[in-house]
């Protein structure tokens, strides 16, 4: 489904509500999700065009080179997420909330302004994902974490932007590590109370990948023995792997490490995968392996050089899409990842559209010649 | 990780431990002692010729290569160093009872840059040519077009034979440390080129005392162009610096520094005939495939120029980007041919942005404007200021290093009176 772009230019950011009511995140049928997101995207790229000028210089060079005129999901122009930690996009002059990425690639972070509505459709865009994968009951909330992480006023990392993800799920926060000399340990207090808050009931758990490996090998060093856990209890992270590929984790390592010493099946670990730029949108891992994006999001994955849609099973760039920021032009970001579509619909787990998996970050190039950048 | 050092040439040499093969490197070189300097550039002239005519002629940037060889350039090299070469063959006067005699200084290691192996066959021709027994060291066998060349070197002629005999190719992980000490430790001269990391990890080798070091470094070049004096022609010349190696020799220029006087129309004239040829030769000249990295930093580089309040020429993919901008972005990697427009109008903008690592400005303005730039230019360390087509072609000196002079050594004798 194609709009004219001449027509876009007339709609209100009224249009731009990303949410219907008639149908789960993950039920809507590729074509009419097409339709349903295209329309959505093309009046938010006008919507940060008016807006944010930087934006507008992107959207107008897209222009100038669309010679369609019209206007699709894989058509939508992207930024990529590193212009975010370089340029102070912003499509609002209201105040709100940054959030900023951990920065462990560069040691500069991504930094995303998000205002009051934009984080309201986030949270509601997380908790209808989440939801549709741990159920909407609410339950004791185990977070391998400081409070700390989730604690100020100000910039918000991607780790409290993560552990809030899931609040709407939560009875109650049990943080359970404690700071020894910058690390962080096991609180050993705060995890007894936890588990006796927990009861024989089923929990939720949330860590950042490397801080829930930690915890539990710390957990085991110590020789400390949990309680078997309600088998729908479900433990859930993100985060990069590089610190764990370097210790030679792999995925099912990682699952048994955590699940085994609370007497769970490897599969209630789940993995999602998620950027900063794109908050509100995690993509957990389904019954299947896979990942799928709700009906007001998609995944775009781009063969290297041409920069075009893959074919499904190509391994490309990852390029996000979702109809949620009204408060930075972050709702189309190419990624530094790899990832491959698997299926374009039809996955076991019964979701329907695309299913791709995520395959870690590109690797850097070689360097290559003798060419070198100015150095002042 | 590879942990054997592979023997690319000679070839029959495999099993071989590396001491020995330099050693037989070496004892061939002392043959070359016995080669007039005008038979060694004639094998030269052949090779050139060869390269041309075969397979090779695919291999990227092979015709720079070809044009160097040739026995003419060759010697205009040795000459704008040794004003009498024929210290090369014999003792000569040069001045009030003396002579001198000038020898190759013995066996030259080249480390080469990773992904441009031609680079270091510049630097092993120079070496050569004046009599030195050479061992080139790559670090990947994929990137092994070299083995050919000194195999067509060695089939051209009995001086190519003996050329050929005193070059020990070899290629080995940067991780294998006992060969990279083997290897520094013989050289009486190490070439380095590369990376600032490649740099430093080879000057950082245990090596002779009196060894001496060429380190062929990470560098960035430019253009400054008039546009009322570029011809369709040199702009032709100047894309094709640019495109050439994928722009990431040294030598690419990244940034052109447009001399504007307040014409407009003289400036968007230029963009246009620039982008033109820039195409033109994007599409003639064939590009190594992008990884994903590679491609990521491209469309990075281009948001970065737009949100920067640039303007874009490029096309449809990831093979070519003109940035026109006000003034230079150092974030922009400019590489990959990716190249920022920048106009100005008073000298001292263009000054401002000449890095300590500067290498090339390829210069096209008027003569008073050129003899003043030049100055001011080297004056702030550039190294080189060739016109518009000649970026890529290596020459004596190079980085601001002469070259001869460093791969030979003196010896000077006084003499009887008459």
């Amino acid at each position: 489904m194609c709009f004219r772009l001449t027509t876009i230019l007339t709609w209100s950011v009224k249009l731009i509500e990303p949410f219907t009511t008639d149908v789960g995140p993950f039920a809507m049928a590729p074509e009419e999700k097409q339709a349903f997101l295209s329309e959505r995207l093309a009046a938010l790229v006008e919507h940060h065009h008016a807006r944010c000028a930087p934006y507008a210089r992107l959207v107008d060079d897209w222009r100038g080179r669309t010679t369609s005129g019209s206007f699709s999901v894989e058509s939508c122009p992207y930024v990529p997420v590193t212009a975010f930690k370089n340029y102070d996009l912003r499509s609002t002059d209201e105040s709100g909330t940054t959030l900023q990425s951990s920065a462990t690639t560069s040691a500069v972070a991504s930094k995303i302004f998000a205002d009051k509505a934009t984080k309201k459709r986030q949270a509601l865009s997380a908790n209808k994902i989440l939801t549709d994968f741990v159920g909407s009951e609410k339950r004791p909330y185990l977070v391998f974490d400081l409070e700390a992480t989730v604690r100020g006023a100000g910039a918000m990392s991607a780790r409290a932007a993560a552990i809030l993800g899931l609040a709407h799920l939560a009875t109650e926060f049990l943080f359970v590590m404690r700071e020894e000399k910058g690390q962080l340990r096991i609180d050993r207090d705060a995890l007894e109370h936890a588990i006796e808050v927990i009861g024989d009931g089923p929990f939720l758990s949330y860590g950042f990948t490397y801080i829930l490996y930690q915890a539990h090998r710390e957990l085991a060093e110590l020789g400390i023995t949990l309680p078997r856990a309600h088998p729908d209890s479900r433990f859930l992270h993100s985060g990069g792997w590089k610190r764990l590929v370097a210790l030679a984790v792999d995925k099912p390592t990682f699952n048994r490490t955590i699940s085994e010493p609370w007497q769970l099946e490897p599969a209630s670990v789940v993995d999602f995968y998620g950027v900063i730029e794109q908050a509100g949108v995690p993509y957990p891992d389904c019954s299947a392996g896979y990942k799928h994006a709700p009906y007001w999001a998609e995944v775009v994955i781009r063969q290297n050089d041409s920069m075009q849609p893959t074919k499904t099973g190509e391994t490309g760039l990852i390029q996000l899409i979702n109809c949620l920021p009204l408060s930075a032009p972050n709702h189309s970001v190419l990624t530094e990842d790899l990832g491959q579509i698997v299926l374009d619909d039809g996955c076991a787990c019964g979701r329907r559209g695309k299913a791709f998996i995520f395959k870690g970050r590109a690797p850097r190039s070689e360097t290559r010649g003798c060419s070198d950048v100015p150095r002042r | 990780m590879s942990r054997a050092v592979d023997i690319l040439y000679p070839a029959e040499a495999d099993g071989t431990e590396l001491p020995e093969l330099i050693a037989a490197a070496q004892t061939a070189g002392q043959a070359l002692l016995d080669v007039p300097l005008a038979d060694r550039l004639s094998a030269f002239d052949t090779l050139s010729d060869q390269l041309l005519e075969g397979r090779l002629r695919q291999v990227p940037g092979i015709a720079f290569l070809a044009a160097f060889l040739r026995s003419t350039n060759l010697r205009t090299l040795i000459e704008r160093e040794l004003t009498f070469p024929d210290a090369l063959r014999q003792f000569v006067p040069i001045g009030e009872r003396k002579s001198a005699r000038v020898l190759p200084q013995g066996l030259v290691a080249h480390w080469v840059a990773g992904n441009v192996p031609l680079l270091g066959m510049f630097s092993w021709a120079l070496s050569a040519v004046v009599g030195n027994a050479n061992v080139i060291r790559l670090s990947s066998k994929q990137e092994d077009v070299v083995s050919p060349l000194i195999e067509l070197l060695a089939q051209s002629s009995a001086v190519g034979r003996q050329l050929a005999a005193a070059t020990l190719l070899v290629c080995f992980d940067r991780e294998h440390s006992d060969a990279h000490v083997q290897l520094s430790q013989a050289a009486d001269v190490r070439i380095a080129w590369g990376g600032q990391e490649a740099i430093e990890t080879i000057r950082a080798l245990p090596c002779r005392w009196e060894c001496e070091d060429i380190a062929l470094g990470p560098r960035v070049s430019y253009a400054v162009i008039d546009p009322t004096v570029a011809t369709d022609a040199s702009i032709n010349r100047l894309a094709t610096d640019a495109v050439y190696f994928d722009q990431l020799a040294c030598s690419s220029p990244q940034y052109l520094f447009l001399r504007d006087r307040g014409e407009q129309a003289e400036i968007e004239g230029f963009v246009e005939r620039f982008t033109a040829a820039f195409e033109r030769q994007a599409v003639a000249i064939p590009r190594h495939p992008l990884d994903f990295s590679e491609s990521y930093q491209i469309e990075l580089d281009r948001t970065r120029a737009l949100l920067e309040g640039g303007r874009l020429a490029r096309d449809s993919q990831t093979e070519w980007t003109i940035a026109l901008v006000d003034r230079p972005n150092d974030e922009i990697r400019c590489a990959n041919r990716f190249v920022q427009i920048i106009p100005f109008q008073r000298f001292e903008t263009v000054y401002g942005c000449i890095p300590r690592n500067i290498q090339t400005i390829i210069t096209l303005l008027g003569a008073d404007e050129a003899e003043q730039f030049s100055e001011q230019a080297a004056r702030r360390g550039v190294c080189r200021l060739p016109r518009p087509g000649e970026g890529n072609l290596f020459e004596t000196p190079w980085d601001g290093v002469p070259l001869v002079a460093r791969l030979t050594r003196w010896t000077l004798r006084s003499d009887n009176r008459r």
